[in-house]
């Protein structure tokens, strides 16, 4: 069963490669494009750092290890998810989700996976890797193999808050039709998973952390490396993807029967 | 726009996500520091919704949409009517301001409410100053995407281009925070490039943070940049329809 699954995900991986490579310069320059996004707001936070020496309790070699682990899980979210999650409206709108209804395997496995945004995930990946090494080496982070896992496997959370944020709101496709405009909200919003919720107000940072876990995408992983979190956050981080996969799997066992296919 | 009416409105709210978050980060950066390079807290926070607004009146997406044309074929339609296809397309983008009439003034309205105080130490000359300096900023900024646009002639696939060029000038331009606090190599640079003659100098002219002889300084290297601007576009576009096939009809 894994085994199958794995086979079809090297497979979307590998079309999903093959078609981006035929369009070659807009494939490079996609590339250039998602690492000006991310060197674009490094330099904005490195600019003001040439002028003070923190910022809140927090140097430069910090806020490069917060923008590392975002870039890496943006850089997964995007490889493995956004193309299949940003398609399901129209696939919802033009009928072509009776194709993925009619295959003999998960349906949200298909939907999310079938293809890979190749570009963007590896420049946010390369890019976000060197951040969060530059940060680490500048604060001289040593991390025991142990701490090593523990942040994997918050890391891996996260991701799935990520997924599951992600999924959910293009699932509402089943019922409204501008849940388009909802993805897009979401996808500016993934902006609050970047910086620490330190920096916004209570209200703010409460509704990031507990009511949609914003910061446990990357902050939450990345304050456990600096050491700044204790233990209740990694059971807070396993109690939310685990609650973020029961409302993926609940939410699209309506949704789907929401569905009335388009075509004729 | 009001066909529209949720999106709009997530449209104007997508707009302060991003301005909020600079604005905390800055706010923090000031809890330790009075000053930063000449700035106050409250003198960013005036230069941060002066973007915002100024920005959004001068934003433009008509390299979208003369991509697509050209992409499509649809431009086929402009070369058989006897109109000027950038001015066309300047008083279409012009009409298509008046939601963004709207959307400053909702903008102005909210930020307004969160900090009273902000545009007390705004001069009504420097206003004055800032609306002239806009209408040539608001013309470059037409040109230089109008300019970027025609590259779909000789360019299949610009959506990536595009997205790059957006963002790499957003920056430049000063959105992310103002240019002199950038490098010094950068600011004098950029001293006689369109970013600095663009949104940034009509944000700070209205700040008052340029005298008189400076004002009409930059506004005529606006003119020149306007003069040049509009003679490359002219040239792109006769060369661009030599080289235009109309393939999508």
């Amino acid at each position: 069963m894994l085994k199958k699954y794995a086979c079809l995900l090297f497979l979307f991986i590998k079309n999903s490669l093959v078609q981006a490579l035929a369009y070659r310069t807009d494939f490079f320059v996609s590339l250039l494009t998602d690492s000006c996004s991310c060197l674009v707001r490094v330099l904005f936070v490195g600019f003001i750092f040439q002028h003070v020496t923190v910022v809140g309790n927090w140097s430069f070699d910090y806020f490069m290890v917060f923008f590392g682990c975002a870039f890496i899980m943006e850089g997964i979210y995007m490889f493995f998810f956004f193309n299949g999650h940003s398609r399901i409206s129209q696939k919802i709108l033009t009928g072509e989700m009776d194709y993925f209804l009619s295959k003999p395997l998960s349906e949200i496995f298909y939907l999310s996976f079938h293809s890979s945004n190749i570009g963007s995930g590896v420049s946010n990946l390369i890019l976000g890797s060197i951040y969060l090494i530059y940060g680490m080496k500048n604060l001289q982070l040593r991390i025991p193999m142990q701490r090593f896992g523990v942040f994997v496997l918050l890391l891996l959370c996260g991701l799935i808050v990520y997924f599951s944020i992600s999924f959910i709101i293009n699932c509402l496709s089943f019922w409204i039709l501008q849940a388009g405009v909802l993805f897009n909200l979401f996808l500016n919003l993934t902006d609050l998973s970047r910086y620490p919720g330190d920096i916004f107000p209570k209200g703010i940072q409460f509704f990031i952390t507990f009511i949609i876990p914003f910061q446990f995408i990357a902050i939450i992983p990345a304050k456990y490396l600096l050491g700044e979190i204790g233990i209740g956050y990694i059971w807070g981080a396993c109690f939310f993807a685990a609650m973020a996969l029961v409302l993926v799997k609940v939410i699209y066992h309506y949704a789907r029967k929401a569905y009335s296919s388009g075509r004729g | 726009m009001l066909t529209y009416r949720f999106q709009y409105c997530m449209g104007l709210f997508l707009l302060l996500i991003p301005f909020a978050i600079k604005n905390c980060i800055w706010f923090l950066a000031f809890n330790s520091n009075n000053e930063i390079a000449g700035y106050t807290s409250d003198t960013i926070l005036l230069y941060n919704c002066l973007m915002l607004i100024i920005g959004s009146l001068i934003s433009t997406n008509v390299h979208w949409e003369i991509a697509n044309e050209i992409k499509s074929g649809d431009l086929s339609k402009y070369l058989a009517k006897p109109i000027n296809h950038r001015n066309y397309w300047f008083c279409k983008w012009m009409g298509n301001k008046i939601g963004q009439i709207v959307y400053v003034i909702l903008l102005l309205g909210i930020v307004y409410i969160v900090c009273p105080g902000v545009f007390s130490s705004i001069k009504l000359t420097d206003i004055i100053a800032g609306c002239i300096t806009f209408i040539f900023a608001y013309v470059i900024n037409f040109l230089i995407f109008y300019n970027f646009s025609l590259l779909s002639f000789w360019f299949l696939e610009v959506a990536s281009f595009f997205a790059a060029f957006e963002l790499i000038l957003s920056f430049l331009n000063g959105e992310y925070l103002p240019i002199d606090l950038m490098p010094e190599i950068w600011v004098k640079i950029s001293e006689f490039l369109p970013v600095n003659t663009g949104i940034y100098f009509v944000v700070q002219t209205i700040m008052g943070t340029y005298s008189l002889k400076e004002i009409l300084f930059k506004i005529c290297i606006q003119l020149g940049w306007i003069l040049f601007l509009g003679i490359l576009a002219s040239c792109s576009w006769k060369r661009g329809v030599k080289k235009y096939e109309s393939v999508g009809i």
